[in-house]
Parts: C-alpha cells; sequence; structure tokens
C-alpha cells in the first residue's frame, strides 16, 4: 500500500522511556507508529511524507518551541495532537490551541489508556479525511 | 470614520461591558451590546456581525451556569454564513470549555478575564475581525 494511504503516527517526547512503552503498546495493537525526542529530527524526517499523519507533541515542546510547533501543525495534512502531563488552566490552554493543534489531552501513562487516545484520534481523522476514510481504517486500525 | 469591524458583546455585567468597549475605543468598530441570551440570538438574526465576544455565564448570580455556551450552534452557523468569529471572553470557564470551543466550534480566542491584557485583547480583537473579512473573501482596509 502507498504511503498516501496511511495515517502515520509519530510520538514526540523528551521521555525516552515513555516513547519507548507508547511504541510498544501500540505496536503490540497492531498500530505502526515512530518516536523521537527530539522535534527537530521528526520536522525533518517527515517534511517528504504525504497523506494523513497524526502526531502526538509533549506539552513541553509546545511551550519551548511554539514556532515550529506552529509550522508542524500548519503543515501538510498533520493533526497535532499535545499531551500534556500535568493540569492546565483555561489560559495554558488556549495559548497552545492558538498555535494551530488539533488538540489538546492529558498524556496516556497506561497501555489502555493510550490505545483508546490513539484508536479514537485516528478515526477523528478519517472522518475529517473523506477521500481517505477507508484506506485508513482498513490500514491503521485492527478490528476489535 | 468608516466603521471596519462590527463587534457584538453578550456580556451581563455593566461594569465588564464598558471596561472591554473602553479597550476598544480607539478602534474604528461599531458595537452592540447584549445582555442576555435571547437578545443576543434576535440581534444575530438581523444583523451580520464579524466578531462576538461572548461571556459564558450570563446569570451571574447562578455558580455553574454557562448559558452563553448556548449561543455557540448559532455562532457556528453565523461563521459559516457570513464568517463570524468568535472570542470567549470569562471568568468562570473551564479548560473542557476552552478545548471544546476550539475544536469544536473554531473560537478565534478564550480570554480569562482574570489575567485580561488590554494588549493581547486588542490584538486579539483585530485578529478575528480581519479573520471574519478573509472568511468573506473581504479585504480589509487598514487605515
Amino acid at each position: 500500500m502507498k504511503n498516501t494511504n496511511r495515517c502515520r503516527v509519530l510520538l514526540i517526547d523528551p521521555d525516552a522511556y515513555w516513547i519507548k512503552f507508547a511504541l510498544d503498546t501500540l505496536k503490540r495493537r497492531g498500530i505502526s507508529a515512530q518516536g523521537t525526542t527530539d522535534l527537530d529530527k521528526i520536522g525533518r524526517a517527515f517534511r517528504l511524507i504525504h497523506g494523513p499523519q497524526l502526531t502526538l507533541v509533549n506539552l513541553e515542546f509546545a511551550e519551548n518551541s511554539p514556532d515550529q510547533l506552529r509550522r508542524l501543525a500548519q503543515s501538510g495534512d498533520r493533526h497535532v495532537v499535545v499531551l500534556f502531563p500535568t493540569s492546565l488552566t483555561p489560559y495554558e490552554m488556549s495559548r497552545v490551541f492558538k498555535l494551530g493543534v488539533y488538540d489538546c489531552v492529558d498524556k496516556p501513562y497506561d497501555a489502555q489508556s493510550l490505545v483508546r487516545l490513539v484508536e479514537s484520534l485516528v478515526k477523528e481523522i478519517c472522518s475529517h479525511n473523506q477521500n481517505t476514510v477507508a484506506s485508513l481504517t482498513n490500514s491503521c486500525l485492527p478490528v476489535p | 470614520m468608516a466603521s471596519e469591524g462590527r463587534i457584538l458583546m453578550v456580556e451581563d455585567q455593566r461594569e465588564w461591558q464598558v471596561e472591554l468597549s473602553d479597550l476598544l475605543q480607539e478602534y474604528p468598530y461599531t458595537m452592540k451590546v447584549a445582555e442576555s441570551l435571547q437578545k443576543a440570538s434576535d440581534l444575530l438574526s438581523h444583523h451580520v456581525y464579524d466578531l462576538v465576544l461572548l461571556d459564558l455565564r450570563l446569570k451571574d448570580w447562578q455558580e455553574g451556569n454557562f448559558e452563553g455556551w448556548e449561543l455557540m450552534d448559532t455562532l457556528n452557523m453565523c461563521r459559516r454564513e457570513q464568517g463570524t468569529q468568535v472570542i470567549v471572553v470569562s471568568a468562570y470557564g473551564e479548560a473542557r470549555h476552552v478545548r471544546e470551543g476550539f475544536k469544536k466550534y473554531h473560537i478565534a480566542d478564550y480570554i480569562d478575564k482574570r489575567r485580561l491584557d488590554p494588549q493581547e485583547f486588542q490584538k486579539s480583537v483585530a485578529d478575528a475581525i480581519k479573520q471574519a473579512y478573509e472568511e468573506r473573501g473581504e479585504i480589509l482596509d487598514h487605515k
């Protein structure tokens, strides 16, 4: 299947242990994902990839690299979701959304929450991308 | 000076009506105020606005009242048809309102009254009005 028919799941988080946990969890569920602790690397690596992408980014990057995150969120068919490990005030959440991100959610620390989050987000992206809906559901999400 | 922005302020408290109006008085905007949901609905059904400044708690004495939120479906329709933008201005909003506002209703901004920055507010209003013009395919003539 061509790359354009797949929804790429990308994880960007400074915590290498969380990245490993998340990748292992998603792999067990049959969801293909890639992860990095470096926002720069992911930007370069995926600039040339076409098609829908779900990118989960730690809040720390949103706060430290707002311009870079804005570019990431506004380029191509990419849906950036910011994961926040602590509770946010309405003001803080507003600032994050104004960077152009698709959503802002609690960072999942257990396997069940992570899988549920990724699956529901991919389904939402599928419904946003009418043209690729069939291929997305077929290629990304295993039938429960 | 010709108006370069039609604003509807949905706000029940007199002091906030004055405060927000004062912050925008130097700008070429025209402003209408609705103190209630009913009045806001009436005005929206008869007039086109570039921007709605929406307070969430329109009955300030009622804790947990987020009546302003009931206007969001109407405002969403106004946005689709006329490019109307929405800035929520509230002292009582919760993070879930901000999330739903941006994600579901595509609000232009959420401003917390408890930490209102005049310049940030003025810029947010100007950006939202510019966006309304752009969504209608019109050009805003900056003087």
